[in-house]
């Protein structure tokens, strides 16, 4: 029981139970509804495709121990500056998806640049950011843009069918490779390794000769990356631009990363954990909206929930994994 | 007067932190095969002395010279190329990692696709347990939060012998330890000499000192008191070397302070 209780893959295992005992129950609730079916898990991924991204980027920073507010803004930027592009300068799509990208990698490499060699707390860093991208926002246009780009059309209708008629959008099926690079990176090669290790104690890791620079700047520009991609499948999710796209989407998925078992503390968790603590959000909104007579605060006021839970959780592992006697300090 | 060569010598090695001089013109060698004890009150320059060898300062004057050879060290990488490796008191190892992990931490073997090649790297880290007689750590995929303080020595060491290390420096090794864990990791320590390492021991730990080092070095306020062999002193003889910088015959002259070295070299 102890050693259940000390192993590191427990919060995600919980995450996991939850999120099967709520389809359960959402399946038995809405029978009528036909709430047990294939599509309905891959809805999920349709319409949380880019929180996943964006809660992707997050993890790597939050496993180094870091945080990284600005998503939100990068993610509402990242549609602004895509829709002006588009809509108002006819640039084609193909130039413009690479040029936000960068403009996200730029962003985020600025900002873990200022966060290391500065030394200054990411937490104040980033929020500098989420202000100054949201603010560009507003500098691109204060009306919202829509997109009726045919080429975006396209790809935002674009669906891959699945076997038993289940259909994923391009949104979808981007954001699980995504995933899958992303714990193929963490998992199997040494900048992953190099990321835990800065979580775990950043101070050893530079004594045991881990370039704790390169790696703090690369996983804050991965974040601006995951950010700006976020941005594009929100765009084309929602096909506009609008300045206040995407606000507070960083504390979404920061919510995700915890629920899906990550320690904000840096050091341990998983991209998989994150996965489904986007689901469980995800699922949760379904749940309301198939309720259909709860407002949509309660998706604020469960997620909350949630997320308390799911800390004292934390906290009751954590001092169980700490049983053993460590060194004077 | 020495046997053979020292694979380390530190020759008048100064260095300051502005107006503060912390080592004054200091003298300091490592043998293969030898357990060098570095010892000195606190503030004396142990640690500064240690992470001038480590290339995490840098010296102002003097000269560094390994195998023999004057070399420059500008940072840990350029010491880890030579062969040196330091095993720091509390920051040796990552928690949250395991001892796989952590004794490849910062360099990992990659398999053909450049990805990371466990099973290769745990036979390796398996190995080297081995060889140090390492008996007390169950399975080598347990992570370090879950190792006693004795264990986690234990790993720090393996983890400098896995690179084919010629000298080793510990930093305070059996500070934290009880009687059976600091007995354990002494053994460790002098199997590292046996096996021909230079090991150089920092402690403030008489007893261990005494037990199993076969020189040592005594610095008093940033200057080398003695570089003496074991058997040539008594466990008086160091207090006083520690407290006072000189003891009978040996240590810092009595008239001056300035004086670099004054015995037994």
């Amino acid at each position: 029981m102890s050693a259940l209780l000390r192993d590191k893959r427990l919060p995600v295992l919980v995450t996991a139970i939850l999120f099967i005992a709520m389809f359960a129950g959402g399946a038995s609730r809405y029978q009528n509804q036909n709430f047990l079916s294939v599509q309905v898990i891959a809805n999920l991924f349709i319409d949380n495709g880019y929180l996943l991204v964006a809660a992707i980027g997050a993890t790597f920073v939050i496993l180094t121990g870091g945080i990284d507010l600005s998503v939100g803004s990068i993610v509402g930027f990242t549609t602004m500056l895509t829709a002006w592009l588009v809509q108002q300068q006819h640039w084609p799509v193909l130039v413009v998806i690479p040029l936000v990208l960068a403009v996200g990698c730029l962003g985020g490499y600025l900002m873990g640049y200022v966060i290391h060699y500065f030394e200054i707390q990411p937490f104040i860093v980033t929020l500098a950011g989420l202000f100054l991208f949201r603010g560009l926002c507003l500098v691109i246009s204060k009306e919202s843009i829509s997109i009726d780009d045919r080429t975006i059309s396209k790809l935002a209708l674009y669906q891959v069918q699945l076997p038993g008629g289940t259909f994923l959008s391009l949104g979808a099926v981007t954001s699980l490779v995504f995933l899958a690079a992303a714990a193929f990176v963490l998992h199997y090669t040494t900048f992953g390794r190099r990321v835990y290790a800065i979580g775990g104690n950043e101070q050893s890791a530079l004594l045991m000769g881990v370039p704790v620079a390169r790696t703090k700047v690369a996983v804050y520009t991965i974040s601006g990356f995951c950010s700006a991609l976020a941005g594009l499948l929100f765009t084309l999710y929602i096909q506009s631009g609008d300045p206040l796209h995407a606000v507070g989407l960083e504390l979404d998925a920061i919510a995700a990363v915890v629920i899906g078992g990550t320690l904000l503390t840096g050091g341990a968790g998983y991209v998989v954990g994150t996965m489904l603590g986007v689901l469980v959000i995800g699922l949760i909104k379904t749940i309301i909206s198939y309720e259909g007579t709860l407002s949509s605060w309660w998706i604020k006021v469960l997620t909350g929930a949630l997320l308390l839970a799911f800390i004292l959780l934390q906290r009751v592992i954590g001092s169980r994994g700490r049983a053993a006697p460590l060194p004077a300090r | 007067m020495n046997q053979n060569e020292p694979i380390l010598r530190m020759r008048g090695i100064t260095k300051s932190f502005g107006p503060v001089s912390v080592l004054k013109g200091v003298d300091f060698e490592a043998h293969l095969g030898e357990v060098t004890a570095l010892v000195g009150d606190n503030g004396a320059g142990k640690s500064t002395l240690v992470k001038c060898i480590g290339g995490t300062y840098s010296i102002d004057a003097g000269d560094y010279l390994f195998e023999g050879r004057p070399v420059k060290v500008h940072g840990p990488r350029d010491s880890a190329a030579l062969g040196i490796e330091i095993v720091y008191q509390d920051l040796a190892l990552c928690d949250n990692l395991d001892i796989v992990q952590n004794m490849f931490l910062g360099r990992e073997q990659l398999n053909l696709v450049r990805t990371l090649d466990e099973p290769s790297m745990e036979r390796l880290a398996g190995e080297t347990l081995a060889s140090l007689s390492v008996r007390t750590v169950s399975s080598v995929r347990q992570k370090v939060a879950s190792l006693s303080g004795g264990q986690r020595q234990t790993v720090a060491i393996a983890k400098a012998v896995l690179w084919n290390s010629k000298v080793v420096i510990l930093d305070e090794p059996t500070a934290a330890l009880g009687v059976a864990q600091t007995a354990e990791v002494l053994r460790l320590v002098r199997n590292l000499a046996d096996q021909g390492l230079a090991v150089i021991l920092i402690s403030h730990n008489m007893n261990d000192v005494l037990q199993v080092s076969d020189r040592i070095a005594a610095l008093y306020l940033g200057q080398m008191a003695a570089l003496v062999k074991r058997s040539e002193v008594t466990h008086t003889q160091i207090v006083e070397l520690i407290t006072a910088g000189r003891s009978g015959n040996l240590g810092l002259p009595l008239s001056t302070t300035l004086s670099s070295n004054g015995a037994a070299l």
